[in-house]
């Protein structure tokens, strides 16, 4: 039903889900820490950073994102998992969890555990397009490998 | 119109007066902002401590690793987490300066006490009729009494700003 939509977006969405005609993706951030590989971490990590928040900017003033009543050209996400998370300022207890250390007090795990404590947020972003837009491909490979050697 | 990064992120800290304590004042500072109509674009959805944009949060990340502004993360002395944004541009901005009277009551005011009076507003804008009671249903644990008559309060305060479109009368 929603392959026969009258607006192109829908019509076109459902027909790839239906057909499996998925976007294809591209792991920004694996194609960073690729090129970035010889650098110490805690410089890779910067460097990732920074690269991904310039292609972020670029790809947005590209117009690439641009949505229109058509299926879009290129879309992008970023994937956050959060091993655990800590206790936030801002009151975000729900995912925390409590334990009751030696004297008896009631505390976050991860002041228990040094382990707990460095599990890092494990963070990918992705940009996906169309297979068989081949010039839009051509363009996001433009904008991602400039930072890929930067 | 390209959609809103990490200077529009940065240009909301700076309104802010250079310093905004805590993600979820960034996102009620960012929120209030759209809601009288000076906002810089971000769009927002009901999450869990009220609207929310995720767009604003991957863009102040962004904002952080260009050099924009800079994000600190501390632990408080009872072991929560928080971050303070602070602006690293020393541009004097040339909004309104009521907006940024707006954005500097809010970045000032009690964490909760702006989270449930955006909230209150944000949902007002989207059609609830009673507002203030519905955020006491949604948030019980922050909804006391006295947290709601402060979140009232500094609503009544932030009304009276001069602003181009007024909050919702609720």
């Amino acid at each position: 039903m929603l392959m026969e939509s009258p607006h192109a977006c829908v019509a076109e969405l459902s027909k790839r889900l239906f057909n499996r005609d998925f976007y294809k993706a591209i792991d920004v951030t694996a194609k960073l820490e690729a090129a970035f590989i010889h650098l110490s971490a805690e410089e890779r990590e910067e460097r990732r950073r920074k690269a991904e928040a310039t292609i972020r900017v670029k790809l947005s003033e590209s117009g690439l994102l641009a949505l229109t009543d058509s299926a879009p050209c290129v879309l992008d996400d970023v994937v956050k998992r959060d091993p655990y998370r800590q206790v936030q300022g801002d009151g975000a207890v729900l995912d925390s969890i409590y334990a009751v250390d030696r004297t008896g007090e009631v505390m976050d795990l991860s002041r228990l555990s040094r382990v707990v404590e460095a599990l890092k947020k494990y963070e990918v972003y992705r940009i996906y397009y169309r297979e068989s837009d081949t010039e839009t491909k051509t363009k996001l490979d433009g904008i991602i490998e400039e930072h890929c050697h930067a | 119109m390209p959609d809103p990064g990490p200077r529009e992120a940065a240009k909301i800290v700076q309104l802010a007066g250079g310093e905004i304590i805590g993600s979820t004042r960034l996102q009620k500072i960012g929120c209030l902002l759209e809601l009288v109509g000076a906002g810089v674009g971000f769009d927002y959805s009901y999450h869990l401590f009220g609207p929310y944009s995720e767009e604003l949060s991957i863009a102040a990340t962004d904002a952080d690793a260009l050099d924009l502004i800079d994000i600190k993360e501390r632990t408080a002395t009872w072991g929560g987490r928080y971050s303070i944004y602070r602006s690293l541009s020393d541009n004097t901005d040339s909004s309104d300066p009521s907006v940024g009277a707006l954005a500097k009551a809010a970045a000032a005011a009690n964490s909760v006490a702006l989270e449930l009076a955006v909230t209150a507003a944000f949902l007002a804008k989207n059609g609830y009729s009673n507002p203030w009671e519905e955020v006491a249903a949604r948030k019980s644990a922050k909804a006391t009494a006295e947290m709601m008559s402060q979140a009232k309060s500094l609503y009544c305060d932030l009304r009276r700003l001069s602003v181009p479109v007024s909050l919702p009368a609720i």
